[in-house]
């Protein structure tokens, strides 16, 4: 049976010191330190980030390839950028929202506010194209905005949850419920009308008995326990 | 002739309910505060493992784990949330035998709901059996093992005596089993617990998740006994000494690499050395029933001789891992959850003090652990046939690497499981017991 000639422990069959790194094929050590019993999961991390650095670069060859396709035939019609534009600032938003998505995939949180940032932007460019800002200063930008906000709410009660189920959907129907609400406010204000809400009244008060009894389902009905349990104060019943 | 306090610790002890769904259980003592500070990486899973001479025969372990699991109702369960304290809900049906692939005591998150608080896993002729704190320790987790393997060898014809060791399939469980012992053991007036010092811990990255690193030291029970008998100190007294050895060699060597603007690490090197204490009270409980002693040096004062480590580690030992160091730290744990402020305090706020706490004032004091099960004992019918018995402990990021110890014929076993990247621990711990002489054989993964 081998020998590691630094611990002096035997080794049996092993290549290298489990302990040490010793090799005694190799009279180097090898770095072993850093390598855990179960080395799967690390060969399966450089996989995916092997996978997602080739989907990068699908997009950006195809995207550079629509772009060329783009610039080339408004060109070539009008002799300067006209409609292409459109195109354009819709390529650079998808290509700006997604290449963090597949190089920090675990970075939700700068994903997001990337996303959230760069929303309001296109639109505001996409509204600027024309030489005039109208609707994207006043209607687009808040309702983007609004989008986002209750997007995260959700997402932020989804996660704070501990047990997923009924409450995901009660929590998504809350921020459609508010969505809703926010929009038609906004499209009042832009309009310069009396305040009064319509259709999204109609439809909040349709959706929010709905998340309630969700709710309640979830959290009271589809547990096994009765309020003994749930309200158990140790010896106070023994 | 029963006193006022021993009629209150037996009410108190008492962790099976009844109302109109039917039965449930309260977490004991040392369980209570596991939910709140549980994490996908500190699992509390542990694992007590036995291999066998031959390969396991699959429908005669699964038809053996059905009759064990019924014998063992209080955890056959799924963790609940009350509004003041978690609690245990019995399943009617039973968990399935699961193959043993992958790290062990890891892939059990307290958080996920409808889920059993242990596991039993096959690969060959392995058997392990994974259990969360929250149900029992080490002792009642051998005990389900022992039980479950004279079950499997009954099944093949392979009949053996009652030893003691497991528990009888045909009785049913009786209260004291499952009763919460800490509660029933609690004595009052006593001196308060002192307060706790943070200790050194190990400086190093953690592994990926889902991996925990296991690596096996064996040694002969019988040189070891020998080598001790040198010192005047038992086994663990000199297994506990190499340990602190290490701790001492792993900080200089920190303090050697460390940059300029960095602290040194903490001076104080503690080893949590948990003690059944169903050797100092008559109790049949198969849930927690053990706290630690928490043997300490400070490294300023330098690295001491071998030999001297070893009496000051046997004196230490002598000092905190007696009867009433144990009953201290029984009234301050089971003595606070009594207090009625305590009860009425929902579990949203006791979670989030829990957390704080438990860093600081739990696994904060120590640097390392060493567990030892001691010599695991079968009927005699059955002893050829098992090869080995192992011993996991549970994974923990702040002490990060731990060690396990059982004996079965004349080999130890010492299994140090880490989260760490660094090995240093585990090397100079061998290292220091090489140097006494001592044959050590190591393994890392066993398939």
């Amino acid at each position: 049976m081998a020998t590691c000639p630094e611990c002096k422990v035997e080794i049996g069959n092993a290549i290298v010191c489990p302990l040490c790194g010793y090799s005694h094929d190799a009279p180097e050590k090898i770095k072993t330190a850093n390598k855990g019993l179960f080395k799967n999961v690390a060969k399966l991390e450089s996989e995916e980030k092997v996978r997602r650095m080739v989907a990068l670069e699908t997009i950006l060859v195809s995207s550079i390839i629509a772009v060329i396709a783009i610039l080339a035939t408004d060109l070539i019609n009008n002799f300067k950028l006209t409609w292409s534009l459109y195109p354009l600032y819709s390529i650079l938003l998808l290509i700006v929202i997604l290449i963090p998505l597949l190089l920090w995939p675990k970075k939700l949180l700068f994903i997001f506010i990337q996303a959230m940032l760069a929303v309001p932007l296109y639109l505001f460019a996409m509204d600027a194209i024309d030489g005039r800002i109208n609707w994207s200063v006043k209607l687009g930008i808040p309702i983007s905005f609004s989008a986002f906000f209750m997007a995260s709410l959700a997402i932020f009660l989804c996660l704070k949850t501990k047990r997923r189920g009924l409450n995901v959907l009660a929590f998504i129907l809350f921020a459609i419920a508010g969505f809703c609400l926010t929009l038609e406010s906004l499209m009042i204000f832009y309009k310069k009308q009396n305040f009064h809400l319509y259709w999204s009244s109609i439809s909040a008060s349709c959706i929010i008995p709905v998340a309630l009894f969700l709710l309640y389902a979830h959290y009271r009905l589809t547990k096994n326990t009765t309020l003994k349990k749930l309200f158990h104060l140790l010896a106070l019943q023994a | 002739m029963k006193t006022s306090l021993d009629k209150k610790n037996l009410k108190h002890s008492n962790t099976k309910f009844i109302d109109d769904t039917g039965s449930y259980w309260t977490l004991d003592n040392a369980a209570i505060i596991m939910p709140a500070v549980s994490s996908k990486r500190r699992s509390f899973l542990f694992r007590v493992s036995a291999s066998l001479d031959q390969p396991i025969i699959y429908d005669a372990m699964n038809q053996a784990f059905k009759r064990v699991c019924a014998r063992f109702p209080y955890f056959l369960v799924h963790l609940k949330r009350g509004f003041f304290w978690y609690y245990l809900q019995p399943v009617p049906f039973l968990p399935k035998l699961e193959y043993d692939f992958g790290s062990p005591n890891t892939g059990i998150s307290l958080k996920e709901r409808n889920k059993f608080l242990f596991r039993v896993r096959l690969i060959e002729n392995r058997l392990a059996c994974e259990f969360s704190h929250i149900l029992t320790d080490g002792t009642g987790a051998m005990i389900f093992l022992k039980t479950l393997l004279k079950a499997y060898f009954e099944e093949l014809d392979i009949k053996s005596g009652f030893d003691g060791s497991s528990v009888k399939l045909e009785e049913g469980p009786s209260r004291e089993e499952y009763e919460d012992a800490y509660q029933r053991f609690l004595k009052k007036d006593l001196p308060k617990v002192k307060r706790p010092v943070q200790a050194y811990h190990i400086n190093s990255p953690l592994l990926a998740k889902g991996q925990y690193r296991v690596i096996c030291g064996k040694l002969s029970v019988e040189e070891l006994s020998k080598k001790s008998k040198n010192f005047g100190v038992s086994i663990n007294d000199l297994l506990l000494a190499a340990y602190f050895s290490a701790l001492y060699k792993a900080r200089k060597q920190e303090i050697m690499e460390k940059k300029k603007h960095y602290k040194d690490p903490k001076p104080l090197l503690s080893v949590e050395v948990p003690v059944n204490l169903r050797k100092f009270y008559k109790s049949k409980t198969l849930r927690n029933f053990s706290l630690f002693a928490l043997p300490s040096m400070d490294a300023r004062f330098g690295e001491i001789s071998f030999e001297k480590l070893v009496k000051r580690v046997h004196h230490l030992m002598q000092l905190k891992g007696d009867e009433p160091s144990m009953a201290i730290q029984i009234q301050r744990n089971a003595g606070s959850i009594r207090k009625l402020p305590i009860r009425l305090t929902p579990l949203y706020i006791k979670d989030f003090f829990a957390k704080i706490f438990y860093n600081r004032l739990g696994e904060g004091m120590m640097s390392g652990l060493l567990s030892n099960l001691g010599p695991i004992t079968i009927p005699k019918e059955l002893e050829k046939h098992i090869a080995r018995f192992d011993f996991i402990g549970a994974p923990s990021t702040i002490i990060k690497t731990g060690a396990s110890v059982v004996s079965w014929g004349n080999t130890l076993y010492i299994n140090f499981h880490s989260l760490a990247k660094s090995k240093d621990l585990e090397k100079y711990f061998f290292r220091c017991l090489s140097s006494l002489g001592l044959s050590i054989e190591i393994e890392t993964e066993r398939r």
